[in-house]
Order: C-alpha cells, then structure tokens, then sequence
C-alpha cells in the first residue's frame, strides 16, 4: 500500500542541534507514536513535514505528492494539532471559525458543530478564557471538520488532565476506524501510545533509532531485573541498556529465549513498557 | 485572501474606542495645521492600526497557524496590505462621527471637513510608509521591527515638514510636473504609489519565503 507520509533522509541543522537522515514511512489506517525526549527532533520533523521550517536534504512525501511543490493541495487533507495554542485568543471560536473554514475545499459545517456540541465548547466565549484542554479540544474539531486524511498531532496530550487525554485517545481511536486516515501523534507521555498506537518510532539526539510496529517492539523486547552477579558479561550481547542500583539491575535485553537460558531463573523476565524501551533505548547504560 | 482581512478587522473591532481616543487626541495635536489635519490624523490612526494588525500576529504566534493551513504565502502577505484600505476605510467614518459631535457639543476644536481628494492623499501616504514598514516585519517579526517601526511612524511626523527646507530645489522636472495640470500629477504620484507599493509586496514575498517557524 502506498504510504500516506513518507520521510527519506530528511535532515536539518541548526547551530547546536541537527537532525540527520530521518526517515520513516506511514501506511493510511494506522496510529504512529513519534516519542523522544523533550529536545530529540520531534518538533523539528514536525513542523519540516508542515513546510513550516526548510529542508537542508532529503525528500517529504504525502499522500504521495511532495510535501514542498504541493504544499496547498496537502494541507487541504492534513489536520494538526500543536501542543501550543496558535487561534487568535481575542477571538472567538465562531469568529476564529469564520475565518478558517473557508480555506477548506472539504469543510463539513455540520460536522464541525457537532465536535463543538460533544466537547461542550462554547462558542461565544473568547479564546483566551479557554482551558488548554478546550483549546486542544478545537484544534482538533477544525482538523477533523475538513475530512483530514492525516492527523499530525504534536504533543496534544501535555500539560492535559487523564479525563480530556482519554477522551483524545478515544475520538483518535474512532478516526482510525475510517481506514484511508492515518495518525502521526508525537509525544514523550508514552502510556497514550501504549493504548492506541499501531507502530512507534522513536528518535534521539536528531536521529531515528527504530520505526516498527508496537507489537513488534513489545515482543523484540524484554525487561530484566536481577542482582548483581548476573552481570558477568554473558548478558552483554543482549543487553540494550540498563541501570545498576545497590540491590541489583535492570535492563533491556532483546532474544527472549537466548536470555532465559543465560540467567535461568535467577531473573524476572517481564514485558516492558514503551517508557522502559524509550528510556533504556536513549540512555544505554546506567550505572 | 479577504478572510485574513475580515480577521484584521475582527481584531481591531475591540481597538474601535481606542480608534476614537486616537482621533479626539489627534484632533487637539494637528490644530495648527488645519490644511492637513484630516490627512494627518487619517494616517496617524490608520498606521497605528497596521502596526496593531501586526502586532497581533506576533502576540498569538500566528504565522504557524496560516502556514499550516492551506493557505499560501503571497496571501498572507497580500493580506496584510489589502487591510490597508479596510483600516482607512473604517478611520474615515469614526473621524466624521468625532467631528460632528465636536461640532453638535460645541467643543472648542477646530476639524478639517472630509474630503475624497484627503482620502486618497492619507491612503497613498499611509501605504508608503507601510511600504517601508512591511518587508521589514515579514522578514523579522514584530518585536524586532518595532524600532525600525518607531522611526518611520514619528519619522514622518516629526521630520516630515521639515525636507522641503532641507532638501534643495527641486530639479526643473519635478517644478514642472508641480504646474502640471492636476489630473496629470495625482496620475503620476498614483503611478509612483503604486510602483512603490508593488516593490514592497515583492520584496516583502521574498523575505516571508524565506522565515521559519
């Protein structure tokens, strides 16, 4: 099938921060979590697959068009939600409305009302009285109005409340039933992807360190605890990173039987977390 | 390209008692010029309302919206110019309205009647200064370009009256294009306007082609 975004070897410097050689592709039907540290390139990936920063190298293609050439006629099927609110605060949300809508070709007005109505926006209140939940709430009424085939969603769920994340992950989760529309949602609170995304792609210091699927990952992986003197070096081709404390370790391992033969069962061998994977993949070994 | 208009106005809407603070404050300042008062306040206000209109751009960190919504760059930028006429459009009624109750309350305030030939003379300047303005807050924003801002705008007022006694004679073909008949100048000084304003748009394109955000 043929992916609805695709990044091959983009990259961008910046005096003290560069990213190099990303790439990754995303079919239509799935959820991506983007995760990394606060710092990793999210952000930048991001706004060079909006045309909001310039590439140095490399080629951004949507919906099989390119992402600089056909600029207007891809945002045309792309929502977004930032992790910032961008609307004008001193309007209000059927003003602010009144000038966005008609930008689309696809605007659903109907349809618009009706995510209004569900999260209980009001529509006469400016902007700026808005909570950051609301304010998240309508980005994502406006992305999901114009019919948008991709979501590309930047840290929406940060500084929000578990009841407005949840209700995010579920409307994400009804979105992704329409099998053309596809989800990039980046994040460093990796518990929202660990219920909803279908592949995950994770990036450090400006560089992709894997782009797979979640189930993939969650089998390739497994979380190890132990005592010390299951250190002594027959672990070490397996391990991916770890931490020592002064009661033991834990650590990241991957050839789940090759491991279980090594510490037998002086070890407790559970499944991780995207958190752990994240973690241990980013920062190696921990003493 | 006219939603970004509306937008402008929708914005300097809740700036409308501003609007008539400006014009009452202004209409005491430019007393002693009362050929130019109307003119004068026209532009004052206007470009104070295309510095605002910029400003809350700045201030919402606007551009990643626009630029994210299939909207290009030459109408943004075009945008910003069109709103010229619309900030004029909405100075020249206000100015009518405090002139009329200066006159109804019998203030002591002299006002310049309105007139078609001040319009287009206030909307002329208020463009050529905005002309000179604009490149630079697409290619630096608005916090950095207010001080380039704050020259043009009290540039004009203050030293304005002041190069026809620095500069010297003009050359024979501007004193002649001066006893030209009147449809003749106001074509040329149209013409010259607009070359200006189309520089300005080009070059204000180029600059906001190269901004990230």
């Amino acid at each position: 099938m043929k992916p609805i975004l695709e990044l091959r070897g983009v990259s961008k410097k910046f005096p003290e921060f560069s990213l190099d050689e990303v790439s990754f592709s995303l079919e239509p039907g799935y959820i991506m979590g983007f995760i990394g540290a606060n710092g990793a390139g999210k952000s930048t990936t991001i706004k060079l697959i909006m045309n909001l920063l310039h590439l140095d190298g490399g080629e951004i293609k949507v919906f099989g068009l390119d992402s600089r050439q056909d600029e207007l006629e891809i945002k045309q099927r792309v929502g977004f939600v930032y992790d910032e609110n961008h609307f004008y605060e001193e309007l209000t949300i059927k003003e602010m409305t009144m000038v966005v809508a008609p930008f689309y070709k696809n605007w659903d007005q109907q349809c618009y009302q009706s995510f209004v109505h569900r999260f209980e926006l009001p529509e006469k209140k400016k902007i700026k009285t808005f909570s950051r939940g609301m304010k998240m709430k309508y980005s994502l009424a406006v992305a999901l109005a114009h019919d948008a085939e991709l979501l590309i969603m930047d840290e929406p769920t940060s500084g929000l409340d578990p009841i407005v994340r949840s209700e995010l992950l579920e409307i994400l989760s009804e979105v992704i039933q329409d099998e053309r529309k596809s989800v990039l949602f980046s994040s460093h609170i990796t518990s929202d992807l660990d219920r909803i995304a279908d592949y995950i792609t994770l990036i450090h210091n400006g560089q992709i360190l894997f782009s797979e699927p979640k189930d993939q990952l969650l089998e390739n992986y497994i979380l190890i605890k132990g005592g010390h003197d299951l250190l002594d070096g027959r672990l070490q081709p397996y391990l991916v990173g770890m931490r020592e404390n002064q009661f033991g370790f834990e650590g990241l391992v991957t050839n789940k039987e090759q491991v279980q033969a090594v510490v037998g069962g002086k070890a407790i061998l559970e499944t991780p977390t995207l958190e752990d994977i994240m973690l241990f993949c980013t920062r190696g070994k921990v003493v | 390209m006219i939603y970004l208009v509306l937008k402008d106005l929708m914005l300097q809407k809740r700036m409308l008692s501003m609007m008539f603070l400006y014009i009452v404050l202004f209409s005491f300042t430019f007393q002693s010029i009362p050929d130019g008062q109307f003119i004068a306040i026209l532009v004052a206000v206007s470009y104070m309302f295309v510095m605002m209109g910029c400003a809350w751009e700045d201030k919402n960190n606007s551009d990643v919206l626009w630029n994210s919504l299939p909207v290009s760059r030459w109408q943004i930028v075009g945008s910003k110019y069109l709103s010229i006429l619309a900030y004029v459009a909405m100075v020249v009624p206000v100015y009518w309205f405090v002139s009329t109750a200066f006159t109804l309350l019998r203030i002591p305030v002299s006002t310049a009647p309105i007139t078609w030939w001040g319009i287009g003379a206030a909307m002329a300047e208020v463009f050529l200064i905005s002309s000179f303005y604009l490149p630079v807050f697409f290619a630096l924003g608005y916090t950095k370009s207010r001080y380039w801002n704050f020259l043009l705008f009290f540039g004009t007022f203050s030293f304005g009256s002041l190069i026809p006694k620095v500069l010297p004679e003009p050359p024979s073909w501007l004193q002649n294009l001066q006893n030209a008949p009147m449809e003749i100048f106001w074509a040329c000084f149209s013409g010259v306007v607009v070359l200006i304003v189309a520089i300005s748009f080009f070059v204000s394109l180029l600059l906001y082609g190269r901004r990230e955000f």
